[in-house]
């Protein structure tokens, strides 16, 4: 196949119901439930095939917490021994006082209102995610804590791994075409840590092109393109 | 019932021209707005009706939550331009039962466990109504709900069958609503082969209540692959214009 008709070839989508393996000789994954011997979607996404495990990669999606994911959270509202942190995930974090960097805080002098302001933006860690209760984040850690300057992007959750790229690939592509840093959170939040607004932009674009185009062959050429002023 | 209403022409043809088990032209788009989280566009016949999801998010005030699935908010809602004569915006007696009609319709096709805690509305609303609007409302809600990344069992598509005439048809219009002997909406999950809504109302004897469900279910399938068509175009992508 020539490489501009396998660029327009698209990976077939599934949706919600469709038949995607025989549960008497796959497992079920992600988006994936069984019914007697068949194995069906949940929603609407992709098949991938790992041994015996069938996925289904979402297309759209929210975030799911799970402990030890990077994520980009916008403080929503100062409590009496913490934050709730809004995660882009169904379920609102908690970032306990405890949680927070600064080794000493009076209560009595600060309150808990003016140490982090609601709408402030700040990189996290899941230290503590169950169905049971809420996700618990800190701030503690290398790479952690409030962000002071940069622009905020957002992503359907279930396309981080592809922005991110195979051992970060995709990702230094784009640091590297843009010239600019970015912050990736598994949430589907990204920071890009610069004021030069063309160049948000033109990240913006590329993030949008993966967000849209992700199931297509020949993406990472494409980005590449879009990075050097081509338009693809 | 209108004594001199007649709702066949003489060659057995209904008011719009179609046959007995004949849908009407059924347009579908979905991710029309983007501001919800999903949302999908149905026009049926003269039906127009959009609808729109947002969440799951976290259920307020929180003693309406559940600590071990999702919780369901449904409005049906007609425009007050919906109608020939105005109508009132305010929810009315029907629009109230028929939100949660279409909620418990939907509720056994979205994996509410996977969300405990939280809560998922969805809004219906029916910019133009001609018979039929909680089925088309129902099939457009199913596929809003997949457009937003909720987890579905599958799609469930839905579609009226009655008695017109002494005759079963699928699909009534305003007029086979109004004047017809019965109306018997159906929603139908062919994944799990199943019947999610099932209302009556008039009179059908027991054979004619199973002629028109095995119609529905026919009808019902056809619009099921329509709405995996709509669905899969949503997602195909439109290759840039250079």
């Amino acid at each position: 196949m020539s490489r501009s008709n396998e660029q327009q070839r698209q990976r077939p989508i599934v949706v919600p119901g469709e038949y995607v393996g025989d549960s008497r000789f796959h497992m079920p994954g992600l988006n994936v439930y069984r019914l007697s011997d068949r194995m069906l979607a949940t929603t609407v996404g992709l098949v991938r095939t790992e041994g015996k495990r069938v996925d289904v990669v979402a297309l759209k999606s929210f975030y799911q917490p799970k402990v030890g994911d990077l994520v980009v959270g916008i403080v929503k509202e100062p409590g009496t021994a913490g934050w709730t942190v809004d995660i882009n995930s169904p379920f609102l974090a908690f970032l306990p006082l405890s949680e927070y960097p600064e080794k000493r805080i009076r209560l009595s002098r600060d309150s808990i209102g003016r140490i982090l302001e609601a709408g402030t933006v700040l990189i996290g860690l899941i230290k503590d995610a169950s169905i049971f209760s809420s996700p618990v984040l800190t701030l503690k850690g290398k790479g952690l804590g409030v962000v002071s300057n940069g622009f905020l992007l957002s992503i359907t959750a279930s396309k981080v791994p592809r922005l991110i790229g195979k051992k970060g690939s995709m990702l230094s592509i784009i640091e590297k075409g843009a010239n600019v840093r970015l912050t990736v959170g598994q949430n589907g939040r990204l920071i890009v840590h610069s004021e030069d607004l063309n160049i948000v932009m033109k990240v913006k674009e590329v993030i949008g092109m993966i967000e849209k185009e992700s199931h297509v062959y020949g993406l990472t050429e494409r980005v590449e393109a879009l990075l050097a002023g081509r338009r693809p | 019932m209108g004594e001199n209403i007649t709702l066949f022409s003489e060659d057995g043809k209904r008011t719009d021209g179609r046959a007995l088990d004949e849908l009407r032209p059924i347009k579908i788009k979905v991710g029309v707005l983007s501001n919800a989280q999903g949302s999908a566009y149905i026009e049926q016949g003269k039906n127009k009706i959009l609808a729109a999801v947002y969440g799951p998010k976290e259920a307020l005030p929180k003693h309406i939550s559940l600590p071990d699935r999702c919780i369901l908010r449904c409005r049906y809602h007609m425009a007050p331009f919906s109608t020939t004569e105005r109508k009132s915006p305010a929810p009315s007696r029907r629009e109230i039962e028929l939100s949660m009609v279409l909620r418990n319709a939907l509720e056994p096709l979205v994996m509410t466990s996977l969300f405990p805690r939280t809560v998922i509305d969805i809004f219906i609303e029916v910019l133009q109504a001609d018979g039929g609007t909680r089925c088309a409302g129902l099939t457009a809600a199913v596929l809003a709900l997949a457009d937003a990344g909720i987890p579905l069992k599958g799609l469930a598509a839905a579609c009226a069958v009655g008695k017109a005439d002494g005759k079963i048809v699928v699909d009534l219009n305003d007029l086979e609503d109004k004047y017809g002997e019965a109306d018997m909406p159906i929603a139908y999950n062919p994944t799990l082969d199943g019947i999610t809504l099932l209302q009556m109302d008039g009179i059908m004897s027991k054979e004619e209540v199973e002629q028109a469900l095995s119609l529905a279910i026919t009808a019902t399938q056809k619009m099921h692959k329509m709405q995996v068509d709509a669905l899969r175009e949503r997602f195909s992508v439109q290759r840039r214009e250079t």
